[in-house]
């Protein structure tokens, strides 16, 4: 997903589930913000390193194929790119390492989903945008796996867009090319994607990069083979996934709004119902950047002007404020809600008997130990023990 | 990391900077012992390409690839092996090679971070002189005939892929999961 679904929509999702549309826009913020806190950013911030939800592409081909770089790569992508579906997946006769990837592919309404929101329940909102941000891309990322893993992750000639002609559809082959500035065409069904490589661990095979921005584009139904799906065809129809993201964040943030058990599996189509049309109209129409349309909506559902990102926005806030009341800043409040997941994810993977994403410690049991950026966590769950 | 691919890492990155003590040593000598490595490298990953197949890539779409490449992996390591005597400018190319990539890398993720108004001094300084490592490989060897730098340059590559893994070795990378 880019900017206009993680911005512009989870804004209208924010107001719709009745927040205020001050409140919405930090929701919305953070959201996409997810998409931005890189090592590089945080670096220049001052924040804790450990934060980052996201790589640039630099960054990751920096990155070695060595265990340590592997678990790094892991603990960003798979905690809020691609939430994995089910940390217990089975699969007959593969082996533990072909397991401890294959359990990573993404798909919504899983376990993880609902701790994920729980998680940021009363973190603020900085904290909720996060979360809307992973079960956002749960809908768009499903089936692609947040490790580079050509094993799981790699795709085939055997790609075929779904293109609307008249009242019905006709399959068009997608040809891929391999220059990252080279614009997506859609009219012509010319796509980019990251180049082959046979390196298991390479990071061209991390995440969807060899679907290219297909799954990004809410437009898009095509017809593939993953890599792990044993030769069978999978239809991704992405407005229906894009529609149930949306109904389902409007759940999820009225859950926490309200103080509701957050539960998987539930939309809230009836809110959404006013504005389905619309909605669907977006989704459908055959464009790679949504931003005006959907900021237009935002408009019309919030009845004020939304303004455009700024990725400065909190920065000098966040710069300018004493280390030690650093953490109460909006920026401050993501990058402990960003490590709060990312120390979640990394023990549920750990505990489900794999080491991809690295060591988890548990506080309770051992005290601390491991990165010193997660002192932070420690901190604040020890003064909320007192406080209680 | 487990205890033991710390203890693993360490270990490699001992016998590594011994093996680049030995080339600044004797630079002439040392080049069979490069092309050997070289050569013991392909079929290493070729076998390790074989392995792969059967615990990962059997269970992939089009896996069959994957073996065919480890064969022809494995061919190529045995076949650089038979041509230690006349391997000079397979090593001159590996070398720079190596160098040219990663400097380009270095170079080209200074200016994102220079984009973004983070620090990249450092890592431009690094990559030009990746850069000025691999050209000056590529002048010597075919252009001077001298291949000492070209083995100097491995060497130095080598202690600073030795210097990186033992530090890997003592690097915190354990997550704490707080309730």
């Amino acid at each position: 997903m880019q900017l206009d679904f993680h911005y512009y929509a989870t804004y209208c999702a924010a107001c719709i589930a009745g927040y205020t549309p001050e409140e919405s826009l930090q929701i919305a913020y953070s959201a996409q913000f997810v998409d931005c806190c890189s090592v590089t950013l945080l670096r220049k911030t001052g924040g804790p390193l450990s934060a980052a939800t996201t790589q640039l592409q630099l960054e990751m081909m920096n990155e070695g194929s060595d265990i340590s770089s592997i678990q790094n790569m892991t603990r960003i992508w798979a905690s809020f790119h691609f939430l994995p579906g089910d940390l217990h997946a089975e699969k007959e006769k593969c082996g533990r390492r072909y397991l401890s990837k294959y359990r990573l592919i993404c798909n919504p309404n899983s376990s993880l989903l609902a701790e994920t929101v729980e998680l940021v329940r009363d973190r603020g909102l900085p904290a909720a945008g996060l979360a809307m941000h992973i079960l956002a891309d749960t809908w768009a990322h499903r089936y692609f796996a947040g490790t580079p893993s050509l094993a799981i992750n790699n795709t085939t000639r055997y790609f075929y867009e779904i293109v609307p002609e008249g009242e019905s559809f006709k399959l068009r082959p997608i040809r891929f090319n391999h220059n990252p500035s080279s614009p997506d065409v859609p009219e012509k069904g010319v796509y980019t994607n990251s180049l082959f490589q046979s390196e298991e661990n390479s990071v061209m095979n991390l995440g969807h990069g060899r679907a290219g921005h297909l799954p990004d584009y809410s437009y898009a139904r095509y017809i593939y083979m993953p890599a792990w799906g044993e030769y069978k065809e999978i239809i991704k129809d992405n407005p229906s996934d894009y529609f149930h993201a949306f109904c389902q964040m409007v759940y999820a943030l009225k859950c926490l709004k309200e103080g509701k058990p957050f539960e998987t599996e539930r939309y809230d189509a009836e809110a959404v119902w006013p504005y389905k049309d619309d909605i669907i109209h977006i989704l459908t129409k055959r464009q790679t950047d949504a931003c005006s349309d959907w900021k237009a909506l935002a408009e019309r559902i919030s009845g004020c002007s939304v303004e455009d990102f700024d990725i400065e926005k909190y920065q000098k806030e966040y710069m300018d404020t004493d280390e030690s009341s650093r953490d109460e800043t909006f920026l401050g409040q993501f990058f402990i809600a960003a490590m709060a997941q990312k120390s979640m994810v990394t023990n549920r993977i750990f505990t489900s008997g794999s080491l991809i994403a690295g060591f988890s410690i548990d506080f309770r049991e051992k005290g601390f130990a491991g990165i010193k950026d997660f002192q932070k966590l420690a901190e604040q769950s020890t003064r909320s023990t007192i406080n209680d | 990391m487990t205890k033991v691919q710390r203890i693993g890492n360490l270990i490699t990155a001992v016998v590594m900077i011994a093996f680049a003590g030995l080339l600044f040593v004797s630079p002439v000598e040392g080049l069979p012992v490069v092309a050997i490595v070289v050569s013991i490298s392909f079929t290493v990953r070729g076998l390790r390409r074989l392995v792969y197949y059967y615990t990962m890539a059997r269970h992939m779409v089009g896996g069959k690839n994957v073996l065919y490449r480890g064969i022809i992996m494995v061919d190529a390591g045995l076949f650089t092996g038979t041509i230690i005597d006349n391997s000079a400018y397979i090593i001159i190319l590996y070398v720079a090679g190596l160098h040219l990539f990663a400097g380009l890398i270095d170079v080209l993720r200074s200016r994102e971070a220079k984009a973004v108004g983070a620090s990249w001094r450092f890592t431009m300084a690094f990559g030009t002189t990746d850069v000025l490592l691999g050209t000056a490989v590529i002048v010597s060897g075919f252009y001077m005939h001298d291949l000492r730098i070209a083995v100097y340059v491995y060497a130095v590559g080598l202690v600073y892929s030795a210097m990186l893994r033992a530090a890997s070795a003592f690097r915190r990378t354990a997550i704490v999961y707080i309730q």
